[in-house]
């Protein structure tokens, strides 16, 4: 048994009503006998049979429409209709022996020296400091997939401290001590202390401020219930002072100039459990008091977590470091490159005659002079010990 | 709402136009008494008249060159090229004559002039009566080029023409001709030229198509589930860039595709476009999926168009890139 | 003026001695400004020209003879019609310096005029091209139920091209009130008009079932003649005609081309085979024109070219950002953002 189908009649035809039958279930068709007429929007055609053998079906009564590609007419057949074999010349053959292989990136497999990735891709490692060469790429010719790439942001949010049996060529017979690589975080953190440490030419420029004015408020704040922290307070100050030393509110580009810039993102640097993070917050100079004191105390909270946003790491002009509440009264911070000074501050000391505090600043010696350091810091340091001023 | 096809669409949209506008006319080979070879004409002549419908003498230079004329001194004419294939002849009279003569007059003459044709593959028609040409005609400053994908667009994008004030290339996709129905209204409306449709909605890739690939594109979209913007652009010159660089900002992957041959196709120039714009937004190269560099063979016609596995192949190259 | 009292001396039953002069008048002023353009040029003042010697008398006896209401598609060898329909010389000589006032900002070549509110159409350089066009202008005219016919012109090359065998089947078959007329001044650049075609240039209507008159360019009024029966038959007919005007081309094809390398001046001006200095000799045998005022008019001709010169050379070229304007109704995006980012 074949079936016929309604075949393409006309360009672009797609259906066709049956206007009269020839033939009906059960005659006898010889080949290119006319079985039926078709009305088509073009054309009117008569359609010849393409077998010679028995109307068996009729799927479609005169008037109805039929749709091209389906099914006409059941004929059946006494030889055997198979279905001609595309009898592929020759030369296709060849062509198909030849594998002709799909490949986009027609190059010899050259080695290259630079990092492959797509231009997403790259953009997201600038933004993060991240080394793409320290990537391993399992796309052709290495490059970098996005795929590889996410797996390698994952990796560095995991405390990855791998400790192998010191497999060392060494004949001591001391016992071997801990062994382990640098990742995620850490690795992060080693690698821009060096290139800050090693690029800039750090001073450290000190003063010791009388807080005892700024310690009272902060008492009568907490009894209005307001828990603000010394940091919100250093923050409003640093960004008035800067605003009067531009100097210090600029960025150091790669080509080695630099860049003055008009807004102020403070970085607050925050101790968690992987290390040390910078969080930032923006426009720091049209915020109050209290909307400083939220913002720095919920980025804490969720760098502490590994919960910060990509946005909230990036593009600060001056950090803030304040290790006051865990020791130490004293402390040459190391500058958040690419910034060009960083504003340090301690715990609080009783002394007979008040409540004292150091402060350090370190600066880019290229950029900035000790001299203008030193105004700077005296400034600091006369907003805080006047909290009044801080208002204004 | 009733459903139509392309060619009724077109029809319906003919025939208002010139119902409404006394200017306006049609001509063309076999447009009149044959309602035109792909009916899309039909029935005009006899509402109208042969001053309306004009079926002229074969000869598209004829056709088109007294078109601008007409259409410089304030009739509406809307001239039809039987197939897009036998445009040639009268390229001169579009590129130096058409699309200059605002220009050169300093705005004194226009050519408020629209060509109709039929193009692209896939009803057999081999080499000379396939071809996509559409670059030539974006090529060319002065035209604006316009191509439909369905029939509720066709009959809107045709009545929009109609209102332009400078010469209009209109190529119908031939093979959609009578394959869709969809709803369209009754009486006047308008889409707007220079605005792309966003067909489907996604995050993963942007699928850029017009024309004939619509359909294909769509189908490859629906039966893989896939996360990806479709854009139908519509017009082709001037080019809705702002709805594509927002999608490809968006997704970051982009695959363009077209019947008509690789080499100096669309898919070219959206690319450098978006290169230039937002190539920091790329997650994978910018892939075409298109007609072959050869002419429009005929019985291997489904190997040269592209298919639904081969966009399909294009799109999972630039996911998994 | 040696006249017989004014006004009264009516020629083909038609045109009276003021007419005759006027017409005069207006070809030497166009012959002294084809020659001034073309000093200009060797001068750099100005750029490019398609001098216009040896057209004057055709064009002057179609301008006697075209009406308000008529339109000429008309292209770069006109510049006597353009004169005689009014034109003013100051718009003439802005579009030859491309200056700022130039209609189109300075966007085109010389000789390429558009004169639209004058009744003439937007030159264009493919030879020819303008015949379709001219077909459809007629065929608004006639659906818009307007008054006047279509003149277009173009030279014996144009007789060749794909072009007017369109034009002129076109307006055949749709039956329109076109005169099509050849200025077959003897060559296209440097090929000769026997080499250009083999059939007699009047005789190409009957391919189309056009009729065809050809006369002498060169004599006014052998021109005129010829024009009045062709004006005739397209105003009372509603039909297409083609029109030979055989005259000489007695200037290169352009300022860019140099005769001298494919043919002898068989015509040189201001000889007396010049078909201007004929007209001369014919006025002054008529009793119209004397020696006396033709120096008149000829020295009026050269100074009244001179000062408008030196005025219109004053004023500045078009600026950069009208490269980007009249492409469309409107620049689109395209055209806006060049603009901001290069001009």
């Amino acid at each position: 048994m074949v079936t016929f189908k309604l075949p393409d009649i006309g360009e672009g035809i797609q259906e066709g009503e049956i206007v009269k039958w020839y033939v009906k279930e059960g005659d006898h068709v010889k080949k290119n006998d006319i079985i039926v007429e078709v009305m088509t929007d073009k054309v009117t055609v008569q359609i010849p049979s393409p077998f010679e053998g028995r109307v068996e079906k009729i799927y479609y009564k005169t008037g109805e429409i039929a749709k091209v590609g389906t099914p006409l007419v059941d004929f059946s057949t006494s030889e055997s209709i198979k279905e001609t074999q595309t009898n592929k010349s020759e030369y296709i053959q060849q062509v198909e022996a030849k594998e002709v292989k799909e490949n986009l990136s027609e190059k010899p497999t050259m080695e290259y020296e630079r990092v492959l990735a797509a231009p997403a891709i790259r953009k997201k490692a600038r933004e993060l400091g991240i080394d793409l060469s320290r990537i391993n790429g399992t796309g052709e010719n290495g490059r970098i997939t996005t795929e590889d790439f996410n797996k390698y942001l994952s990796q560095m949010s995991q405390k990855k401290v791998e400790v192998s049996p010191a497999a060392m060529t060494t004949t001591s017979t001391k016992p071997a001590g801990k062994r382990f690589e640098m990742h995620g975080l850490r690795r992060l953190i080693s690698e821009k202390m060096t290139k800050s440490k090693q690029t800039i030419p750090h001073f450290t420029v000190a003063e010791d401020v009388n807080v005892t004015s700024l310690v009272e408020i902060r008492e009568n704040l907490k009894k209005s219930n307001y828990n603000i922290s010394f940091t919100p307070f250093f923050v409003i100050a640093s960004v008035k002072a800067l605003k009067e030393f531009p100097y210090l509110n600029a960025r150091c580009l790669e080509d080695g100039s630099y860049e003055i810039l008009e807004y102020y993102n403070i970085g607050i640097a925050v101790d968690t459990p992987d290390g040390l993070t910078v969080a930032v917050v923006k426009d720091a100079d049209k915020k109050s008091l209290l909307q400083l004191a939220n913002e720095i105390s919920d980025l804490a909270e969720r760098a502490r977590n590994n919960k910060l946003k990509l946005d909230e790491v990036k593009d600060s002009t001056f950090t803030v470091t304040n290790v006051g509440p865990i020791g130490g009264i004293f402390s040459t911070p190391i500058i958040n490159y690419p910034e060009v000074a960083i504003l340090g501050v301690h715990r609080v000391r009783d002394e007979p005659n008040g409540k004292f505090m150091y402060i350090t600043l370190s600066a880019d010696h290229r950029l900035i002079d000790g001299a203008m350091a030193a105004r700077f810091i005296m400034k600091v340091k006369n907003y805080l010990e006047n909290p009044i001023t801080l208002l204004v | 709402m009733r459903q139509l096809n392309m060619v009724q669409a077109l029809n319906e949209a003919l025939d208002i136009i010139l119902n409404t506008d006394p200017y306006s006319l049609l001509l063309g080979e076999d447009i009149g008494r044959d309602g035109g070879v792909f009916r899309v004409t039909d029935g005009l002549l006899q509402k109208y008249g042969k001053e309306r419908v004009i079926d002229t003498p074969l000869n598209e230079l004829g056709i088109v060159g007294t078109a601008i004329g007409m259409a410089a001194y304030g009739l509406r004419p809307i001239a039809e090229i039987q197939f897009q294939d036998f445009i040639f002849p009268a390229f001169d009279q579009i590129v130096n004559q058409a699309a200059k003569i605002r220009y050169r007059s300093g705005g004194k003459f226009n050519a408020p002039v629209i060509i109709r044709a039929p193009y692209g593959g896939g009803i057999k028609g081999g080499l000379y009566h396939s071809q996509s040409g559409e670059s030539y005609f974006v090529h060319t400053p002065g035209l604006y080029v316009l191509t439909p994908s369905n029939p509720y667009d066709a009959k809107g994008l045709l009545l929009a023409a109609h209102k332009l004030n400078d010469p209009v290339i209109f190529l119908e996709p031939k093979r959609l001709y009578r394959s869709i129905k969809s709803d369209v209204p009754e009486g006047e409306y308008t889409i707007p030229v220079g605005k792309a449709k966003k067909l489907r909605e996604g995050d993963k890739i942007t699928i850029i198509t017009y024309g004939s690939m619509v359909p294909t594109v769509l189908n490859v979209v629906d039966k893989n589930n896939l996360d990806a913007d479709v854009m139908d652009l519509i017009t082709l010159l001037p080019m809705d860039l702002d709805s594509i660089i927002s999608s490809v900002k968006k997704t970051g992957r982009v695959v363009i595709v077209h019947e008509a041959p690789r080499t100096l196709g669309l898919g070219a120039e959206i690319s450098a476009l978006i290169s230039e714009r937002a190539i920091e937004y790329l997650y994978a190269p910018i892939f075409r999926v298109t007609g072959f560099d050869t002419p429009f063979p005929y019985a291997n016609e489904e190997h040269y168009l592209p298919d639904e596995e081969r966009i399909l192949k294009y799109v999972r190259k630039s996911l998994e890139y | 003026m040696g006249s017989n009292g004014g006004g009264t001396l009516k020629f083909l039953n038609r045109f009276d001695e003021n007419e005759l002069l006027n017409a005069y008048r207006v070809a030497v002023y166009s012959r002294t400004l084809d020659n001034r353009i073309i000093n200009a040029q060797r001068q750099g003042i100005i750029g490019f020209h398609t001098p216009s010697a040896g057209h004057e008398i055709p064009q002057v006896a179609m301008g006697m003879l075209l009406e308000k209401d008529d339109i000429v598609i008309n292209y770069y060898r006109d510049l006597t019609l353009l004169l005689f329909r009014g034109v003013p010389v100051e718009n003439l000589l802005d579009h030859f310096l491309a200056n700022s006032e130039d209609f189109s900002h300075g966007r085109n070549m010389p000789d390429h005029y558009n004169f639209r509110e004058y009744g003439f159409y937007s030159v264009q350089s493919p030879v020819a091209m303008h015949l379709p066009f001219a077909v459809g202008a007629a065929y608004a005219k006639v659906m818009k139920k307007e008054n006047g016919i279509v003149l277009s012109n173009t030279g014996d090359g144009g007789t060749s091209t794909g072009d007017f065998h369109a034009a002129l089947n076109f307006a055949s078959v749709w039956k329109m009130p076109i005169m099509f007329v050849i200025e077959n001044n003897g060559y296209a650049i440097s090929l000769p008009t026997s080499e250009q075609t083999k059939a007699p240039i009047e005789k190409k209507g009957e391919a189309y079932g056009i009729p065809g008159i050809s006369f002498d360019g060169n004599d006014i009024f052998s021109a005129l003649e010829g024009f009045i029966k062709a004006f005739e038959y397209v105003r009372t007919q509603r039909s297409p005609i083609l029109v030979e005007a055989r005259i000489y081309r007695m200037g290169p094809h352009s300022t860019s081309d140099d005769p001298k390398k494919y043919r002898k001046d068989e015509i040189v001006p201001g000889s007396s085979d010049d078909p201007l200095v004929k007209f001369k000799e014919k006025l002054k045998s008529l009793g119209i024109l004397n020696e006396e005022f033709d120096n008149e008019i000829k020295k009026w001709a050269t100074e009244d070219i001179e000062r408008k010169l030196e005025e219109r050379m004053k004023i500045p070229p078009p600026s950069k950002e009208t490269i980007i304007y009249d492409v469309y109704e409107n620049p689109t995006w395209i055209q806006e953002e060049e603009r901001r980012e290069w001009l």
